[in-house]
């Protein structure tokens, strides 16, 4: 029995501490999919909050499998129900504002880049990936988060969203020809994202894309 | 997955090809790579759908702003479930209904044969005036001497339970579907793994 599956039992017996160590070793990844899904952080940390509750309470319900899956679908349907309350009350597209103060991209950088330079054109390009997402479809965006930003494997990424892994893989193909579109509409306006598509390097000039396990 | 040139180096990669690329298996990923050493098109295609995944890479994980652990204050304060307790409604309504639906069959079995439009007359056919006339030759005749209606005494016992049962059905049907709506919405919201 893994760690994961010792503490799950231990919750569903009633220990809410081993509960907690599992709330803190996923918050993250449960967190970095809400804010990719709804780019907007206060309403990330409420579905976030909402998840864990969510998945304490139901905590019954979890037999086996990937803990991690069961999570990040709690937290999907979650946002998909705020993308749908948003969309039926015409809310304008929730503004995009890495550049705040206790922004998640912003505390990230300070600890990774020392440069004040490259911090800001690393936030603008956070910014400018951000607002590409968010001109996805709710399910491509999905799919895009999962695979390629948070780097599951299709398998899990496809038992997350709760769709086959041939369903996974189109809306992922489509994603990732959209947003490449989206670049490359972009290239002039955006110096940085100019050079990256051009010459294929990362910011730090990393050479290989994450490849998550098939 | 189909990687497309095969052996014929005119043919193109399928883009979808290219934007799975990372599923390819090794025999598929050589191919592919060999076309793409020929054909610069494919090759520049291939160049920009990599750069948006490293681009999206490059964003790496998010740190979570707090931390999220509950306390046992924020269990107990959890609001009610909704879900259990209207799929307990919505099941005594569908049983009322079924009821309901029971009783007005068997009282119309009490009171049959009944017809359309009358369900409280009560048909009677003399059978010796049929015979006749069939006896008779008189075939014309037959719809107007051969079967006659009474209506019986009113009973006006049997009429009340009727409109009763009526009413309950068409209420207990529109209050079935409000509980199925509402139980439907409730299990939406308070299951969300299994939406």
């Amino acid at each position: 029995m893994d760690k994961d599956e010792a503490l799950v039992r231990a919750a569903q017996a009633g220990d809410l501490e081993a509960f907690n160590e599992l709330v803190l070793a996923y918050q993250n990844q449960v967190y970095g999919l809400a804010f990719r899904m709804l780019g907007d952080q206060d309403a990330a940390a409420d579905v976030t909050q909402e998840t864990f509750l969510s998945a304490y309470e139901h905590l019954v319900h979890y037999r086996t499998g990937s803990l991690r899956a069961w999570l990040l679908r709690i937290a999907m349907n979650l946002c998909l129900d705020q993308i749908r309350r948003a969309r039926s009350r015409r809310v304008s597209p929730l503004e995009i504002l890495l550049t705040r103060p206790d922004s998640p991209e912003l505390h990230r950088l300070e600890g990774e880049e020392t440069d004040p330079e490259r911090q800001i054109e690393r936030l603008e390009l956070a910014e400018e990936i951000q607002r590409a997402l968010m001109t996805l479809p709710a399910e491509q965006r999905l799919a895009v988060v999962l695979c390629d930003i948070e780097g599951l494997g299709y398998q899990e990424a496809a038992m997350a969203a709760g769709v086959t892994l041939g369903t996974l893989k189109s809306r992922l193909s489509r994603a990732r020809s959209r947003l490449r579109d989206y670049f490359l509409d972009r290239r002039e306006l955006l110096p940085g994202l100019f050079r990256l598509i051009e010459k294929g390097n990362g910011p730090n000039g990393e050479g290989t894309a994450r490849t998550p396990g098939a | 997955m189909s990687d497309g040139p095969r052996n014929d180096p005119g043919r193109h990669v399928r883009p979808r090809t290219l934007l799975l690329e990372d599923l390819l298996t090794p025999r598929q990923r050589a191919r592919v790579d060999a076309h793409l050493e020929r054909c610069p098109a494919c090759r520049q295609r291939a160049e920009e759908i990599r750069a948006v995944r490293r681009l999206l890479a490059c964003t790496g994980p998010v740190t979570a702003p707090r931390a999220f652990t509950l306390g046992g204050g924020q269990c107990g304060q959890r609001k009610r479930l909704w879900y259990p307790l209207l799929r307990t409604v919505t099941l005594g309504i569908a049983a009322f209904v079924w009821i309901v639906f029971v009783a007005s069959l068997l009282l119309q079995d009490a009171t049959s044969p009944s017809l359309p439009g009358s369900s409280r007359s009560v048909a009677r056919v003399s059978s010796t005036a049929i015979i006749g006339t069939i006896a008779s030759g008189t075939p014309r005749c037959t719809t107007t001497a051969s079967v006659s209606f009474e209506n019986p005494a009113p009973q006006s016992g049997h009429a009340l339970v009727g409109l009763v049962v009526r009413t309950l059905e068409i209420a207990g049907l529109g209050l079935l579907a409000a509980s199925m709506a509402l139980t439907l919405w409730a299990y939406r919201k308070e299951r969300p793994f299994l939406a």
